[in-house]
């Protein structure tokens, strides 16, 4: 272990599971020398970022060796002039917010589950949040990727160019990918410039089943009209239902859009400035797999089947459940999420049976037995492939062992 | 120089055109040398990159088609090259091996438009342009928009992960795809992102995108339609000097603002162009900025105020704005037929495609300049100047001696240049063959290997597009068994085990 910092004290947990060790390089040629001695040994590694997301996928039996991004946290470079900039995977949202902010600048994405969350966890993950529905995911501004490799060497694509098409898009292959095709050391990212004012409408409705149904159909004719929010969700649970919708840009548009929205919505709050921002932070932090929630489920659907959908996964959850939940819809993207407090095994299987076929069960963070039927539900179309990806990549399969049955 | 088209095969010619005759029919196989011969080449220029002949180009009509066809190559170990509509500028269609050009023109159809998901699912054969004029009346458009966007076809722009003006604010064709079914190298049919069901596996629509053919053919595609702004302006300013020009746009970027579109057209360019389509650009300008803008209308405005005190303040003498469709179209039109024009100043040109950090743009064009200058060529400048995007445009005749030879001379310290100052060999072209061998320049071998990894994951037997993007004699299975082995032996020393 001679090129690796030496463990820290304080150990890592993955998953709720303390690591056999921990190990928090610093630089990713360590990473990939730690990925080497890892496969060599057949010990399986897990990556770890901020640890706000490490719920989702399979409980794995035990964790051998974390392996803490951390280490690899900051700005590597930062070209303002050119709106670009390079951080180290470790690096939170809040961190590299913070840095770019100083020029008025900032990457424009939100994070499910709030901003502790890192750039590698979210990229592994592949994971966005409402934002997605007028501006641009991390995946859209990914310009350039570094990743180790557990053949122990580091390899790069793309730069620090705003377009750019030398040879293949390596980059995009590892959102999502979980790690398991090789762990994300740094990104390069196109970065924006902060808009100059924003605002939210907020429009509440009466009784839950009928609120519900209400704030659907005047989402559907936000998104007919000239409107162009950057994010519009529809937050329900036992108490209320809500709809928020969030513009930005320059003071003139983003005024008259915001009082057109409040006429669509038929009535509405409007916040501003901070107070518009802050409505969202609070909201991103209730998405995710959080911590505090016993389950929570990402489902994808297409927003033309948002106004029955919506209403069927409403039912489901109303029918069966004692604790309290939490509905978060993007009718725009077509994208839920669902939190659940002290839901049973069954109660939680019962209402995925019952989620209609045009939507799908995205992601899953809960019990073990809950996180197992799902995996057991998922296929690939496309596994031949797959596999010999991973065989490529981590023939020994140490990467993620036992979490993802990729490949 | 014609690529060599002796790819082993167990198969007379004849038998293999039957073969494919009997999946496509006999009508949509082509073998004798007359009917190969557009088909030997792409819209590259030779000398920069190989032509090539095929032994026979099909044009299958459906999926199962495509996917036979490429089991009959195999079956034959012939190479397999798919093609749209032959416009890519790096080599990539040419069917450098020989083998089977699959040609994609005759899966042409829009599938399916869902207005409300704002999506289209259309085969590889639909014409970019077309696509976008189909879904205008509904208030859409497919934003990725290539120069030859009224030929080119979404398969080619998927495979080349083509740019175009509009991709400064709406991003490249990657951006814009969310679903594909792709023909495997095995044969086999496959479905990703958004059109694959069952939540699991990689999402291999971002690695494909982009990709030149290497990895798959794809045959249904599905887009993102954007909607139209409801105002769209364009702008012209003239600057008398160009790196007064490059100075604009470099504050424009750095003021925030995200314009639809910011090209640059030098006055070579005008020169070529003003005379025939009438666009407007005045002769005497050194370089002219058009802009676009679009969005609501009140932002247009705002955004237009700032633009326009920008260019003034970077010594812009004339900043006008269309006024009308009709005066809109045509400022664009001199940027759009620019190539067209070309062939008023030289019988032949060759356009390259570098593209640098915004900020490096002026230090670039004036490095461009001294190095065409000192090669004898006269360079044209017309290009994305809003991503750093560049397309020097070496004029020349090919019949005089020597002068192929010092293009291609220019082209190798241009692109040395570019990459000095931080930028990339290709922004929106591709590699292909025409600079593959550049690679090296911009890779490492553990990130070429990398490369090398996916493709051999797709294609272990390195028959979709051969000879392209990787350089010349890098063969991506013998590099990961190299990788391999040499991992091995480094296990072995480190365990003191010593190889017999």
């Amino acid at each position: 272990m001679t090129d690796i910092a030496p463990p820290i004290v304080q150990s890592v947990a993955v998953d709720g599971r303390t690591a056999s060790r921990t190990e928090r390089p610093g630089t990713a040629e360590q990473v990939a020398e730690l990925l080497r001695e890892c496969t060599q040994d057949d010990t399986g590694v897990y990556p770890v970022g901020a640890g706000t997301h490490s719920r989702v996928g399979l409980t794995p039996s035990s964790v051998d060796v974390a392996l803490s991004l951390r280490g690899l946290s900051g700005v590597l470079r930062y070209d303002p002039d050119d709106l670009v900039v390079s951080v180290g995977a470790g690096t939170s949202i809040a961190e590299l917010a913070e840095v770019l902010g100083e020029r008025r600048q900032w990457l424009p994405v939100d994070a499910p589950g709030g901003p502790a969350a890192t750039i590698g966890g979210l990229l592994a993950l592949g994971l966005s949040g409402p934002r997605s529905l007028g501006s641009p995911t991390l995946r859209d501004l990914l310009i350039g990727i570094r990743v180790a490799g557990t053949d122990g060497t580091v390899a790069g694509a793309g730069g620090m160019v705003v377009k750019n098409v030398s040879g293949l898009d390596m980059g995009r292959l590892h959102v999502g990918a979980r790690g398991t095709l090789g762990v994300i050391t740094s990104a390069n990212f196109k970065v924006w410039p902060v808009p100059e004012i924003e605002a939210t409408v907020i429009a509440t409705f009466p009784g839950a089943r009928e609120g519900l149904g209400e704030a659907l159909q005047r989402a559907q004719a936000v998104r007919a009209s000239m409107l162009r929010p950057v994010a519009a969700d529809i937050v329900a649970d036992q108490e209320a239902v809500r709809i928020a919708i969030r513009f930005e840009g320059r003071a003139p548009g983003v005024r008259r859009q915001r009082d057109e929205a409040c006429e669509l919505l038929g009535s509405g709050t409007v916040l501003e400035a901070d107070e518009s921002a802050g409505w969202w932070d609070d909201h991103m932090r209730r998405l995710g797999f959080r911590d505090d929630a016993t389950t929570a489920i990402r489902l994808d659907g297409r927003p033309r089947d948002m106004v029955v959908d919506g209403l069927t996964i409403y039912d489901a959850i109303a029918r069966g459940n004692d604790g309290s939940w939490r509905l978060a819809i993007s009718p725009g993207t077509g994208r839920s999420w669902l939190h659940l407090d002290d839901a049973s095994d069954e109660a939680v299987a019962t209402l995925v049976a019952a989620i209609p076929p045009t939507t799908s069960v995205g992601m899953v963070a809960g019990s073990t037995a809950t996180r197992a039927a799902h995996a057991a539900s998922m296929t690939s179309q496309s596994r031949g492939v797959d596999r010999a990806l991973r065989e490529q990549f981590d023939r020994a399969g140490v990467l993620n062992r036992g979490r993802w049955p990729l490949g | 120089m014609t690529g060599s088209t002796s790819a082993a095969t167990t198969m007379t010619t004849q038998e293999l055109v039957r073969q494919l005759g009997d999946v496509v029919g006999s009508g949509n196989v082509y073998h004798r040398p007359a009917d190969l011969l557009v088909y030997e080449y792409d819209g590259s220029v030779e000398g920069a990159v190989d032509i090539a002949r095929p032994a026979a180009v099909v044009l299958p009509r459906t999926t199962e088609e495509v996917a036979a066809v490429v089991r009959i190559a195999n079956a034959a170990g012939l190479p397999v090259t798919a093609r749209g509509a032959g416009t890519g500028l790096s080599g990539g269609a040419v069917a450098q091996r020989g083998g089977v050009i699959v040609a994609m023109s005759r899966m042409d159809r829009v599938l399916e438009v869902d207005y409300v998901d704002r999506t289209a699912l259309v085969q590889p054969g639909v014409v970019n342009l077309e696509l976008s004029e189909y879904t205008q009346p509904q208030g859409f458009f497919f934003a990725p928009d290539p120069s030859s966007q009224k030929v080119s076809t979404i398969g080619g722009n998927v495979a080349e992960n083509a740019g175009g003006p509009h991709c400064v604010k709406y991003g490249v064709t990657t951006n814009h795809i969310l679903g594909l079914e792709v023909v495997l190298p095995d044969g086999t049919i496959t479905r990703t992102g958004a059109l694959a069901r069952g939540g699991m596996g990689y999402d291999l629509t971002g690695i494909v995108v982009g990709s030149e053919g290497m990895l798959g053919i794809v045959t249904e595609v599905l887009v993102r339609l954007t909607p139209v702004a409801e105002q769209i302006r364009v702008f012209l300013a003239a600057f008398r000097e160009m790196e007064a020009a490059s100075h604009a746009v470099g504050q424009i970027i750095a003021a925030g603002i995200v314009p639809a579109a910011l090209e640059m057209v030098d006055n070579l360019t005008i020169q070529a162009v003003e005379p025939v389509y009438h666009a407007g650009y005045p002769m005497d300008a050194a370089a002219v900025l058009l802009i676009e803008l679009d969005g609501l209308t009140e932002e247009v405005e705002a955004d237009a105020a700032l633009i326009d005190g920008i260019c003034r303040g970077c010594g812009s003498y004339d900043i006008r704005a269309a006024t009308s469709v009709y005066e809109r179209e045509q400022l664009w039109k001199g940027r759009k037929m620019a190539l067209a024009a070309m062939g008023r100043l030289a019988p032949n040109y060759y356009l390259h495609d570098t593209v640098v950090p915004r900020s490096r743009l002026p230090q670039t064009l004036a490095e461009v300049r001294r190095i065409t200058d000192s090669a004898g060529l006269r360079c044209a400048q017309v290009f994305h100047a809003g991503d750093g995007n560049l397309h020097p445009l070496m004029l020349f005749d090919r019949s005089e001696k020597g002068a192929v030879d010092r293009v291609l001379h220019a082209s190798h310290e241009i692109i040395h240049a570019c990459v000095e100052a931080g930028g990339s060999l290709s922004g929106e072209h591709g590699i292909g063959t025409e600079k593959r061998n550049y690679m090296p320049f911009v890779y490492t071998g553990e990130d070429l290997a990398a490369m090398a990894g996916v493709k051999m994951a797709f294609d272990p037997r390195e028959m979709f597009n051969p000879e392209k993007v990787f350089p010349s004699g890098f063969r991506c299975g013998e590099v990961r068994a190299l990788h391999n082995q040499l991992r091995a032996q480094r296990l072995m020393r480190e365990h003191g085990i010593v190889p017999v």
